[in-house]
């Protein structure tokens, strides 16, 4: 006999306990996940076993709520103490996490989504990337192309990831940290690092030669960040990462 | 909407003028001044802005992280132009990095947050034919303003749970974030359905 | 005062069916839904609103006679949901743009906006905490933030996902007090006993079906009976 639980009470259905399972409760309102209309029924028709499709607009709001709390994590995370990487004087901010961490976990759409609202947040002036950063200066600024640059970097993390999804549970997570090395360093990098040259006019050479310096933690974040988003997929199913189901 | 910023820029000339004409200008002397490489052009549109600023009466409180982060980027620069190259070499670069902040802030002083926020949705507007539409963008915006404390708060505490079971607070915090937030939005989508966010008429 | 209809519904999910009910009619002014974790009573709730998929017809019937997943808009201006944790439910900032947030959505004019918030906030007690950010409020501050977002907009009913999970015993009974003196039909689904005893009508439920339908008294009889049967 299970223990009963804090209350006294054990559910009748064991694996409802603590309330559904979060896994199959991810899946409950995005029935239906077609953005289209259900088609009109006539009055009183309830045909047994066949669903009527949830709002479409649940499904919608869920994008948003997503893409709204993946901006704030990733404002969230250049807000707590950065880390020393390595020991070196080169301070390395959560930050770049929570953005490959958007993409390798909500996709290429809604990731860039999140970006995106960071980025309005930063022309709007308001303090969110780390160091209490933000306004139209940090665009014009050697790292405004790293800033920028996250636009395409979380998308092809979001892509990659995707498709890393697609593999058994062990190359999972060796393909979700490829994603993130692929988009958080290798894209990242190649529209940052030309910005960066631009603006300070020196030359490219010179320029990475600066940039390899923050090299060593990005690496290592973007392993962190691939690993962390295996942990959240296979705590949590988000319908939307995996191809449409039929049936 | 409010955000919530607890400085407002100080009134100035440059206030009155409007939020997207600054940015388009800012802009615009960017694209200048990255592709220029004459002295005189970078060093008028540095003076330029500088006479923005000061007329902007900057509130520093405002301002500071940016100008520490451009103070640092600057003076690594200028050393490590005149070392590798020569001394008018790294005037250059030092007047073009000038002519990119200065202007930059100068409307990040005299402009406040909301006003620059509204300028960039209504920029957005013509995406609706795409899809996006305005409400929904002024929606995550506000709903990322409204979270950011709550999560900062939360990963505190997870980092002080780490702490408490002996470990060094590592990024692996970010696992139960995440899955808290995803847990969140599916409630949040409930509230702003129920709440009649899509049956709004289409002027967003 | 609107009436809920449900006939033949179903709410399946993972192949599993979370709730099944074959004909119910709520036309009381209280009425409370109990059960474990798992039982349903949530998606009971979220059928009332429109907000899960579901086979069958769920009806609003008062001056007209609505179908919630055909007139969801409808259904929406006149029923209100408060969720279980006030903070998912605050979606700006700032409190008072938040009260004012649904007023926006139904297109009432700006300019009532002031006054209406104002007013529903003194209501409560809590004008004071109109220009505060979300962020800075206590739980039973939020929770009576979420509940003035919805009574704001007037609705004849407001659903109740376990109002007092998150509350002590002092905001518990707070939230009892205010429901009591609120003049609109509410659905309450609940552990918290105490509050379903000035009730009219509570529902039980096991595994998404009702296993009682009754007064208060009979039904958390019925219902501690379940707890102990899963207990031993």
């Amino acid at each position: 006999m299970a223990e009963p639980g804090p209350t006294g009470f054990r559910p009748s259905e064991p694996h409802l306990a603590g309330g559904l399972a979060r896994r199959s409760d991810k899946g409950r309102l995005e029935a239906g996940t077609a953005a289209t209309t259900p088609p009109a029924r006539p009055r009183g028709d309830a045909q047994p076993g066949q669903h009527r499709r949830v709002n479409a607009e649940l499904v919608r709001a869920r994008a948003v709520a997503e893409v709204a709390l993946f901006a704030a994590v990733i404002v969230a995370l250049g807000m707590v103490p950065s880390v020393y990487a390595f020991g070196l004087a080169v301070p390395v901010t959560a930050q770049t996490l929570g953005v490959m961490l958007a993409g390798a976990v909500l996709g290429a759409k809604r990731g860039t989504a999140s970006v995106a609202v960071v980025i309005v947040l930063v022309v709007a002036s308001l303090p969110v990337l780390s160091g209490g950063r933000g306004g139209i200066g940090v665009l014009t600024s050697p790292t405004g192309g790293f800033l920028l640059g996250w636009l395409p970097a979380v998308f092809v993390v979001g892509l990659v990831a995707r498709r890393a999804l697609r593999l058994p549970p062990r190359a999972r997570v060796c393909g979700l940290v490829g994603a993130c090395l692929l988009g958080g360093v290798v894209v990242d990098y190649a529209l940052g690092v030309p910005w960066w040259s631009v603006v300070t006019g020196q030359d490219l050479a010179l320029t990475a030669a600066q940039a390899v310096a923050f090299l060593p933690g990005d690496l290592l974040k973007a392993v962190l960040a691939g690993v962390a988003a295996a942990a959240v997929h296979t705590q949590v199913r988000l319908d939307h990462m995996y191809p449409a189901s039929h049936g | 909407m409010t955000l919530l910023t607890d400085v407002a820029p100080r009134p100035s000339a440059l206030g009155t003028v409007g939020a997207p004409t600054k940015l388009v200008v800012v802009v615009a002397l960017g694209v200048l001044c990255a592709v220029s490489s004459s002295r005189v052009v970078l060093a008028s549109v540095a003076a330029v802005g500088a006479l923005a600023l000061v007329a902007a009466r900057p509130v520093w409180r405002r301002l500071g992280g940016l100008v520490v982060w451009w103070g640092v980027a600057l003076g690594v620069t200028l050393a490590l132009q005149w070392l590798t190259r020569d001394l008018a070499v790294a005037a250059t670069s030092g007047l073009r990095m000038a002519a990119l902040c200065l202007p930059a802030l100068a409307v990040m002083a005299s402009t406040g947050p909301e006003e620059l926020l509204d300028t960039v949705l209504r920029a957005l507007r013509p995406l609706r034919r795409v899809g996006l539409d305005t409400g929904t963008v002024a929606l995550a915006v506000a709903l990322t303003v409204r979270f950011v404390p709550e999560l900062v708060r939360h990963v505190h505490t997870l980092r002080d749970a780490q702490r408490a079971r002996g470990l060094r607070p590592s990024v692996l915090v970010t696992i139960p974030l995440l899955v808290r937030c995803l847990d969140r939005s599916r409630t949040l989508a409930e509230a702003v359905v129920a709440r009649s966010f899509f049956d709004r008429s289409d002027d967003g | 005062m609107a009436v809920f209809e449900l006939d033949d519904v179903t709410v399946r999910h993972d192949g599993r069916t979370v709730l099944r009910v074959d004909h119910l009619v709520l036309p009381e002014r209280r009425i409370g839904v109990v059960g474990a974790n798992g039982s349903g009573k949530s998606t009971l709730l979220r059928v009332l609103d429109g907000l899960v998929a579901h086979t069958g017809q769920v009806r609003l019937v008062g001056d007209t006679v609505l179908d919630t997943v055909r007139d969801g808009r409808e259904v929406r201006r006149r029923v209100g949901f408060c969720f279980q944790d006030p903070a998912d439910q605050i979606v700006m900032p700032v409190v008072a743009d938040d009260i004012a947030f649904g007023l926006k959505n139904r297109q009432v004019p700006v300019a009532q906006h002031a006054g209406l918030v104002a007013g529903v906030l003194d209501r409560f007690g809590i004008g004071h905490l109109g220009p505060r950010t979300a962020a800075t409020l206590s739980g039973g501050e939020k929770q009576l933030v979420a509940l003035a977002a919805v009574l704001v907009l007037a609705p004849t009913t407001v659903l109740f996902d376990e109002p007092t999970g998150t509350l002590d015993l002092v905001h518990s009974l707070r939230f009892a007090q205010t429901l009591a003196g609120l003049d609109i039909q509410a659905v309450v689904a609940t552990h918290d006993l105490e509050l379903l005893d000035q009730f009219d009508r509570v529902l039980v439920l096991d595994a998404g079906h009702i296993v009682a339908d009754d007064a208060p008294g009979p039904a958390l009889a019925v219902y501690r009976e379940l707890a102990w049967a899963g207990a031993r």
